[in-house]
């Protein structure tokens, strides 16, 4: 199995639910998804495909909110980004912590430092801050600022 | 009568709770364990994190790309030195310039130093976790002959910030070659007498053999990475599957056990110090002729675009994630830091145990608190 139909098997499977496609090299491909269909690709990359989640990285930008999901293929070092792009006012996307346990925490932590909210996660408590923090400030959005 | 001894929970009827830390010696650093026990089994343990929450990522924001070398040293401090690798292979992969095998070498003999000193400490404090003091004056004497090597080379001690985007900040010692060459035969020789120490220990292998079991699918489902996962079969090792620096031109075998317990965890990192040892025994009379460090500009800006690079610190895969708006700063950075990911499978793995094998278990992660901080 190359990079080259892991990924077409994969877009042909998502035709629909797939917005873009960047494929940097044969070890890096960015593919952004509406973010209601996240839960059917994370299930066919985790149990059909055999990818590994690594982690998630929210992002605040002019759009909205990003959320890059990155899933690894090890056998080929091969990295697959999937990106959604989330409502500006109400950032809502299902939780993958049903699926695997590793966006269990990655996800408590996005929630706190950037408001995101997770449906049906398990236990979306603060993790970090757990009560020192005033509610509905997020560190991580950019209109808080570094003193 | 017997409500009374209800309420006092002597029969063991009623789940209670234990609060282990923020300060406590086994937790090495500030970390909270709130333990629910039923009588000396465990059933739940829920880490608290975040006492020394720095919000690294927020301030790298605002610095450059040089700058923030100095803040992921701060992280995990005992891997300091393929924290700043990470973050120059990955501004060098985004600004496509190519470096010199000088640099190569010398980043990945740095980072099989640090790998052994990581492993040497993780020996000496988890054998002090298990009641066996003599280990930790033995692996913090043998350590501090790597601390003397790079105090002579990088000017510091533990927060080397040694590799800076482009090259090395400046080229290695004269004594450099003699002195890690000292060290290796020194540490052949000591090598087994930590095995004979700790390994073969009767009251050792009774703590640990078996204790808090992973198994394969919890290790991909968890997504833990380094020893951690490697003990349970998961093949994660960075340097194999996505070679980075020198590790495509030296010889060496990836630690594999299927066992998954406390047990193995310890001698994946036995392992890996010899394999550790061997990838030096290559490099080191090799060390190519040439720069140091290549020209940069002054102002480092990277293109639009996201970069990710991996490494394999002494605790597992380290990414750092950039993205970039074109700036000298990083528009957002992202570190998926290996104690962070490894940490949450704690409680999987000691459920059913006993709390003082919590110790045990909680000890082979090896945890850094700062680097599940941030």
């Amino acid at each position: 199995m190359d990079t080259k139909t892991i990924i077409g098997e994969f877009k042909e499977k998502f035709k629909s639910a797939i917005l873009g496609e960047v494929a940097k090299n044969e070890k890096r491909v960015i593919i952004s998804i509406k973010p209601d269909s996240i839960l059917k690709v994370a299930d066919y990359l985790y149990k059909t495909d055999g990818f590994r989640f690594i982690i998630a990285s929210a992002l605040h930008t002019k759009e909205g909110f990003e959320i890059h999901y990155h899933f690894s293929k090890d056998e080929i070092g091969l990295i697959l980004n999937i990106h959604v792009l989330l409502d500006k006012n109400k950032p809502e996307i299902e939780s993958l912590s049903n699926m695997f346990n590793a966006s269990n925490w990655i996800e408590r932590e996005m929630h706190e430092l950037l408001g995101i909210n997770f449906l049906n996660h398990p236990n979306q408590e603060k993790l970090i801050s757990e009560g020192n923090w005033a509610e509905g400030i997020y560190p991580l959005r950019k209109e808080f600022k570094n003193s | 009568m017997e409500e009374q001894v209800k309420t006092t929970g002597i029969n063991e009827q009623e789940e209670y709770v234990i609060n282990m830390g923020p300060q406590h010696p086994s937790t090495h650093g500030v970390l909270r364990l709130v333990v629910s026990l039923k009588g000396e089994i465990v059933k739940n343990v829920e880490p608290h994190v975040g006492y020394i929450h720095r919000g690294i990522e927020k301030m790298c924001e605002s610095i450059t790309y040089p700058q923030i070398i100095h803040l992921t040293d701060r992280m995990d401090y005992l891997s300091a030195h393929i924290n700043n690798e990470a973050v120059c292979l990955n501004v060098e992969k985004a600004l496509e310039i190519e470096i010199p095998d000088r640099v190569k070498v010398i980043r990945t003999i740095m980072a099989e130093l640090t790998r052994i000193q990581s492993h040497q400490l993780f020996w000496a404090t988890f054998g002090m976790d298990l009641g066996g003091l003599t280990c930790f004056f033995y692996g913090l004497r043998d350590r501090e002959r790597i601390l003397d090597i790079w105090e002579e080379t990088c000017g510091s001690r533990m927060i080397v910030s040694y590799s800076c985007p482009g090259g090395l900040m400046y080229d290695i010692h004269p004594n450099f070659q003699k002195r890690v060459k000292d060290f290796i035969k020194y540490f052949r020789k000591t090598l087994p007498e930590y095995d004979q120490l700790l390994t073969g220990n009767v009251i050792f292998r009774e703590r640990t053999m078996g204790i808090g079991k992973l198994s394969l699918e919890d290790a991909v489902s968890f997504g833990v990475t380094g020893p951690v996962g490697r003990a349970a079969g998961f093949s994660c090792d960075v340097r194999k599957y996505e070679p980075y620096s020198a590790y495509d031109r030296v010889k060496f075998n990836e630690v594999l056990f299927t066992e998954g317990d406390t047990y193995h965890r310890y001698l994946v990192r036995m392992e890996e110090m010899r394999e550790s040892m061997n990838i030096i025994d290559q490099l080191i009379d090799n060390i190519p002729e040439g720069q140091y460090a290549v020209k940069m500009k002054p102002v480092i800006k990277l293109p639009e675009g996201e970069y990710y690079q991996r490494v394999e610190t002494a605790r597992g895969e380290l990414g750092v994630y950039i993205v970039s708006d074109g700036n000298k700063n990083p528009f957002r950075i992202k570190f998926r830091s290996p104690n962070f990911v490894n940490l949450a499978a704690l409680n999987m793995m000691s459920k059913g145990f006993k709390i003082a094998d919590l110790v045990a278990i909680s000890g082979s992660l090896d945890l850094i608190i700062p680097d599940i901080d941030r």
